[in-house]
């Protein structure tokens, strides 16, 4: 078994592990932990501060959320609030170690169609989302963002279209290189 | 080698080729030039047997290439070994999880032996040993070029189709694939609309006009004294070089 | 609209995990059939289409735009198993190298979103097509299609108090009941819901033209 499958099933473990723990001196340690090893293994604090950025919305309307909640009906929110962000973070940080120090693809070429499915996804939605951005960039330069209501709206037309034919085209393109290298030839 | 006859080829209703005759004799060099949305990678693909002229006929070593002989895993596998084909974007030939899987999957699928020296070889060759571990998805487009070049080069094709090679190709790794081309025994067709990269990549200039059309098909100084330079403006007939400007006098 | 790790109880994601891998092969198979070779390469690029379609503000007038999910115009213009099948797949690569969503919640985002919002799209076009016409029945269905995927997402989340909690009665996982989350996702995702129906009608009537002229 190669290290990135192992990692894969760690994971698993880990989610499974942490979803079904409700002690939060476990959750708290184990969010200690494995911070550390990220941080150990010489993993990227940006990267820490990014994934905790995405989900520290959700956290906080939610902690408000129960502590208002909690007001009316009289019951200790902290035990709970404790208990749901721990989780939260913890999860979230396994899959992020996971993420830096493992090869996500190579960890599923238990399924060649999967393996393949992540590469091609993801190197598409790479461009994608460049493109996206330089689409922006465009609308802000050429002033389309202030212009009248049927500019904005033959921008956003011409901009879909471009994602559905680069889709479409791509994806032909894509089958015939697999083709050319010989990927249907043996099953 | 390869002999393209009468072939015509459309998409949907919109042409991309028109009358195209070519032949191609064994170890020659050639270069395809023509503007943006003149045919060139269309061509290719018919070449490389992976769409089929609407109109005409594509032999290759005598064999009439189309759907049906195709079909024919036997001969598709051997055609496939021979005939490699670099796409124009690089990045959508890449599938695999890393670099080294990615090069060592042609000569694995088609039972080569020695993969592993093979693949060394070539990533030496093209200066990518460093990235052999890492994951496609995560280079940059120069580096995923030449992930693709090594791909199909490591099969020793006995046809090299490249389609724009150098677009996303440094100074310094154009000149060493122009010298691979130019050293190995395989024929070479290679798509381009700069002239000045293009003349170091062949012997042989075949031009397709706006048209869809072969308007030129001849040696570089045959090129620059037709009147296919003036009257296609896509290049600049002059060579862009520095001048001799003299600081000092000899001695 | 993607609800995050730790929210959901394992009672309730492992056995749906199980579901959504199934209907997704499934999927993939009758994709399969129709397109044989191009079958993955089709796939991922329309996974990659879904994932930007969710960026996409479609502009109203007076300055103001807002962001639908695009599950509806992929199901209408693909084909409800082609949106479902690249909607799991994109929902897997952002929860694994994006980090956004999550691997507990992903198969009821996926189910909720890409399963019920595809079908629901797809159908709904199909029936109010012959009532209405072409270009209201666009609308409706993008419409439809997220006030369905948000009542399911509402229904997951709120059915947690109940299936999942401590022996004192505490939460374990998600907080609030049905009373709660059936309101609380539903009318913000009205909003979502007449974003999703400009995008399919837009992207319907500017795009898909264009698409079949090649
Ligand atoms: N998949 C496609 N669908 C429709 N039209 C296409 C497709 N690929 C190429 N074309 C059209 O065919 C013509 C030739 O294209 P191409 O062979 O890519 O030219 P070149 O490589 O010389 O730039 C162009 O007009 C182009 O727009
Ligand atoms: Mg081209």
């Amino acid at each position: 078994m190669n290290k990135d499958r192992l990692m894969l099933l760690i994971l698993f473990f880990e989610i499974l592990l942490l979803s079904f723990v409700n002690n939060t001196v476990f959750l708290a340690l184990y969010l200690f932990l494995i911070i550390l090893l990220f941080l150990v293994k010489g993993g990227e604090v940006n990267g820490l501060i990014l994934t905790i950025k995405r989900v520290i919305a959700f956290s906080f309307v939610l902690s408000i959320a129960f502590y208002l909640h909690s007001l009316f009906t009289g019951e200790n929110p902290y035990r709970y609030i404790l208990l749901f962000n721990l989780r939260l973070f913890d999860m979230v940080f396994s899959v992020l170690f996971f993420r830096d120090f493992a090869n996500p693809v190579r960890a599923f070429s238990f399924s060649k169609t999967l393996s393949y499915m992540f590469t091609l996804t993801y190197s598409q939605i790479q461009l994608f989302l460049k493109v996206h951005s330089e689409f922006n960039m465009v609308m802000r330069s050429r002033m389309v963002k202030s212009g009248s209501y049927k500019e904005r709206l033959l921008f956003f037309a011409k901009m879909t279209e471009y994602f559905f034919k680069k889709a479409l085209r791509r994806a032909e393109n894509t089958a015939m290189a697999m083709k050319s290298r010989g990927f249907f030839l043996y099953d | 080698m390869i002999e393209l006859l009468d072939i015509d080829f459309y998409f949907g209703k919109t042409p991309a080729l028109k009358d195209i005759n070519i032949t191609i004799k064994e170890g020659e060099k050639i270069v395809l030039l023509g503007p943006n949305g003149s045919g060139k990678s269309t061509l290719l693909k018919i070449i490389a047997g992976l769409i089929f002229p609407k109109k005409g006929k594509y032999l290759y070593n005598g064999v009439h290439i189309n759907a049906r002989k195709l079909k024919d895993k036997e001969f598709e596998k051997t055609f496939r070994k021979s005939v490699q084909i670099m796409f124009q974007e690089p990045d959508i030939m890449l599938f695999n999880p890393s670099v080294y899987e990615e090069i060592a999957f042609g000569p694995l699928l088609f039972g080569m032996y020695n993969v592993e020296e093979r693949v060394k070889r070539i990533s030496d060759l093209l200066g990518i040993t460093g990235l052999l571990k890492r994951p496609v998805y995560l280079l940059s487009g120069g580096e995923k070029a030449k992930v693709a070049l090594a791909s199909i080069l490591v099969l020793e094709p006995a046809l090299l189709l490249l389609d724009e090679p150098t677009a996303y190709l440094d100074i310094k790794s154009t000149k060493k694939l122009c010298g691979i081309i130019k050293e190995g025994s395989f024929t070479t067709l290679v798509a381009m609309h700069d002239i000045h990269i293009a003349k170091h990549f062949g012997r042989r200039f075949i031009v397709i006009s706006k048209e869809h059309r072969v308007v030129f098909d001849g040696t570089y100084s045959e090129l620059l004294k037709s009147n296919v330079v003036e009257n296609y403006s896509f290049f600049e007939p002059e060579e862009i070089e520095c001048n001799r400007e003299k600081a000092y006098e000899k001695r | 609209m993607h609800i995050p790790d730790g929210m959901i109880s394992p009672k309730m994601y492992i056995p749906l995990h199980i579901v959504n891998a199934g209907l997704v092969v499934y999927g993939f198979k009758k994709i399969q059939r129709k397109i044989d070779e191009k079958t993955l390469p089709y796939i991922a690029s329309l996974s990659a289409l879904s994932f930007v379609l969710m960026f996409l503000q479609v502009p109203l007038p007076g300055g103001t735009s807002v962001h639908g999910v695009g599950v509806a115009p992929l199901a209408i213009i693909f084909g409800p198993w082609t949106g479902f099948v690249s909607i799991s797949i994109v929902l897997l690569v952002q929860a694994i190298f994006m980090g956004v969503g999550g691997i507990t919640s992903f198969s009821v985002n996926a189910l909720c979103i890409g399963f019920f919002g595809s079908f629901t799209a797809y159908y709904t076009y199909l029936l109010m097509k012959k009532i209405t016409g072409e270009k209201p029945a666009l609308f409706i269905a993008g419409f439809f299609a997220i006030i369905v995927a948000a009542f399911f997402i509402a229904l997951s989340l709120g059915i947690q108090p109940v299936i999942a909690h401590s022996q004192d009665g505490q939460p374990l996982y998600f907080p609030f009941g049905l009373k709660t989350t059936i309101p609380v996702l539903l009318v913000p995702h009205i909003f979502v819901g007449i974003g999703e129906g400009l995008l399919t009608l837009l992207i319907y009537t500017f795009v898909k033209k264009r698409l079949h002229n090649e």
